[in-house]
């Protein structure tokens, strides 16, 4: 291998000026395939990595949908909670219900996405400022003779941001938009007690947390019926086998596991994937001809050189093999440029694809992960090699005395 | 104004239904309401239809949850929706039924989603906007071209997406008509020092090189059209029938096609010229090894 590498280091930096476009040209397509890797499954490992810290390995959805998809809720999902939640290998079932309300803060009135919970602490969304909701807020009242306190609600940063809603601040929430129709919805007031991540925001939806029996309330439901569940697990290995129990148990929902999750979405970003597989394809092929095209046109410029080689012992075998480390050499050093363009062109895309409507805030479409910069060494070190194919195969033919009787003549 | 509340809106909820008639075929038997009259009658798009196996005729149940109640339906006719681009994608199943019968499945009394407006003078959708809005009931009224707008959005950012990725492949295509002119910038050089020896023009020299690199830029987006229609055809092939649609979603357009011709004579303009550079810069001895 010494003098193999010595030899193709050598013709690679004899017209400097040529290596150095090729290698640009290189790390350009290799930057595209980088960047259609990470965006092939981009989306699926930014939510994943999302799910994956907030901690709940299942999800259980009314049958056939996904959380917060549509308005279905689980009858019983309350007592489906306490049910799961009494299974050993479970930490907490926490049952969640989702609905639209409108907050009223002065004269200024938006529309804000509501999750009720049981209390504090469930870990739907992590508090960035102020305090969570009381543990045992659900069903809490003020104490006897006491006058009665506003509720507590936890707004998203959104509402702080764009309302300028602080902790500390009383709100009105109301089921219906309009002052006419309020008068018939109930409307009450809330005193936000902090400001909190709820993780897949949107860029501007406004997001509160309540106590679901403050949400029934305003919604004019009585309880028992839940959006979602969120289970905790203690034995993460016994996630499949708990998955199949709730379903087992009550065939109108869905027990999700993170990867059953992504599975389910998956289904609904086959655009990303596809586009980025024909795109993928192009900048492989782009990449396999600008490699055959330069290694070929720099072969013919020292046919001499390689019939020198011949003619002092190098097999043919060798000779073939100094043109295709060429080619792997080439791939090789074109990495560092691929991978420093790459993320900087995947940046300005996942800002472009962020700015689309109904994106979740903490979401990216671009995603470097282990295997995607894996896929991309092997992908470009493949493409580098395989393109100096077809130059090697010239190279290990050549007749050495007609070669050199060329050069001699010319 | 004539208002009318179309039966299309009656689809709006029609993925709940959907989900519905899923947990149908195998869950537990839920509660069945059973019709007071004539079967209440539905539409079924062809795709729903090939998916359910059923036909013009068969009978359906429908709830608006998993718990039921379920509610018996005739289907009427199967029908094959025009779909829009937004809609393409969309794998529910889609049922249509009148408004009455949904609002009674649902249970909610007089609600819908939303109400059409057919205005006897178009012109005037701003002003009656404005009016609608000035109501302050529950809703909220929006022209159709505000419509549009709203939720050509999505669209929109897909576009500048493709428009960012097609500057990357301008970038990698320069690079490659680059590379390929320096390396045949070399083998001309010998040329061109004879060329400049025996006293030809170095005007003359520039304007070979530069021709013989519009010439490459010009042949190779010829080929690259080609491929370009092939691609687009093979795109349009597949994702028709991956979507079951007659959307077309890729065109080659004249301005398109102008465009690339444009791009790619200027490159090849560029290469050119900084070629003929690197070899007029060079003495005409050195060029021919001497």
């Amino acid at each position: 291998m010494g003098p193999l590498g010595f030899l193709a280091a050598r013709s690679l930096l004899r017209n400097p000026v040529r290596t150095a476009l090729v290698l640009l040209g290189l790390s350009v397509t290799g930057a595209l395939l980088l960047d259609m890797t990470m965006l092939s499954r981009g989306l699926e490992a930014s939510l994943g990595g999302v799910l994956g810290r907030l901690g709940f390995a299942v999800r259980v959805v009314p049958r056939g949908t996904l959380p917060f998809s549509s308005s279905a809720e689980i009858p019983d999902g309350e007592r489906l909670a306490a049910e799961i939640a009494a299974r050993p290998e479970v930490a907490a079932a926490v049952p969640v219900v989702a609905a639209n309300l409108y907050v009223r803060r002065g004269g200024a009135r938006f529309p804000s996405f509501a999750l009720g919970v049981p209390g504090g602490g469930t870990g739907a969304y992590a508090v960035l400022e102020g305090r969570d909701l009381p543990a045992a807020a659900a069903g809490a009242g003020p104490a006897p003779g006491s006058p009665p306190a506003d509720p507590p609600i936890v707004i998203n940063r959104n509402m702080a941001r764009l309302d300028g809603v602080r902790v500390g601040d009383v709100v009105v929430l109301s089921a219906a938009p309009e002052p006419f129709v309020v008068r018939y919805a109930a409307p009450r007031a809330f005193r936000v007690v902090g400001i909190a991540d709820f993780y897949f925001d949107l860029a501007t939806q406004r997001s509160v947390a309540l106590a679901t029996v403050d949400l029934r309330r305003l919604q004019g439901l009585p309880r028992g019926a839940a959006s979602l569940i969120l289970v905790r697990v203690t034995a993460p290995a016994r996630t499949g086998d708990l998955a199949r129990w709730i379903q087992a148990r009550d065939p109108r929902v869905d027990a999700l596991s993170i990867q059953g999750f992504l599975d389910r979405a998956a289904a609904q970003l086959t655009y990303f994937r596809q586009f980025s597989l024909i795109l993928g394809t192009i900048s492989i092929a782009v990449s396999f001809l600008l490699i055959t095209a330069i290694v070929t046109l720099s072969l013919g410029e020292r046919l001499g050189e390689i019939a020198m080689l011949r003619a002092v012992g190098f097999t043919r075998a060798r000779i073939a093999s100094l043109v295709l480390l060429e080619g792997l050499v080439l791939g090789a050093a074109s990495l560092p440029g691929a991978f420093a363009l790459g993320l900087l062109i995947s940046r300005n895309l996942d800002a472009i694809l962020r700015s689309a409507p109904s994106v979740p805030e903490n979401v990216h479409f671009f995603t470097l992960t282990t295997a995607a910069a894996l896929r991309t060494v092997a992908l470009v070190l493949g493409t580098g090699t395989l393109g100096a194919v077809y130059p090697a195969t010239i190279a290990a033919r050549l007749g050495v005395a007609a070669t050199l009787h060329a050069e001699v003549l010319s | 104004m004539r208002a009318r509340a179309g039966l299309a809106l009656a689809a709006l909820l029609a993925a709940a239904i959907a989900g519905a008639v899923a947990a149908a075929r195998t869950g537990a038997a839920p509660p069945r309401v059973a019709p007071a009259g004539p079967l209440p009658e539905v539409f079924l798009s062809d795709r729903t239809a090939a998916r359910l196996g059923i036909r013009e005729g068969d009978t359906l149940e429908l709830a608006a949850s998993p718990a039921g109640p379920w509610h018996l339906v005739r289907i009427a006719r199967v029908y094959r929706p025009v779909l829009y681009p937004t809609d393409v994608a969309l794998r529910g199943l889609d049922v249509r039924l009148h408004l009455p019968d949904l609002q009674a499945l649902l249970r909610e009394g007089d609600q819908v989603d939303s109400i059409v407006v057919r205005l006897r003078d178009p012109a005037r959708a701003d002003e009656m906007v404005a009016r609608l809005n000035a109501v302050a009931l529950g809703f909220r009224a929006y022209t159709s071209a505000d419509l549009a707008r709203r939720n050509s959005s999505t669209f929109e950012v897909i576009s500048r997406f493709h428009r960012a990725i097609s500057v990357v492949a301008i970038l990698a295509s320069s690079v490659f008509l680059a590379a390929i002119m320096t390396l045949r910038g070399e083998e001309l050089r010998r040329q061109v020092g004879v060329m400049r020896l025996i006293g030809i023009s170095r005007r003359s020299v520039a304007a070979a090189v530069l021709l013989i690199a519009t010439g490459v830029a010009l042949l190779g987006s010829a080929v690259g059209i080609g491929l370009g229609y092939a691609l687009s055809a093979a795109i349009n092939v597949y994702y028709r029938r991956a979507f079951d649609t007659t959307i077309l979603f890729s065109q080659v357009t004249p301005a398109l096609l102008g465009l690339v011709a444009a791009l790619s004579v200027a490159l090849g303009i560029a290469a050119g010229a900084a070629t003929a550079w690197r070899l007029l810069h060079r003495p005409p001895l050195d060029q021919i090894g001497r």
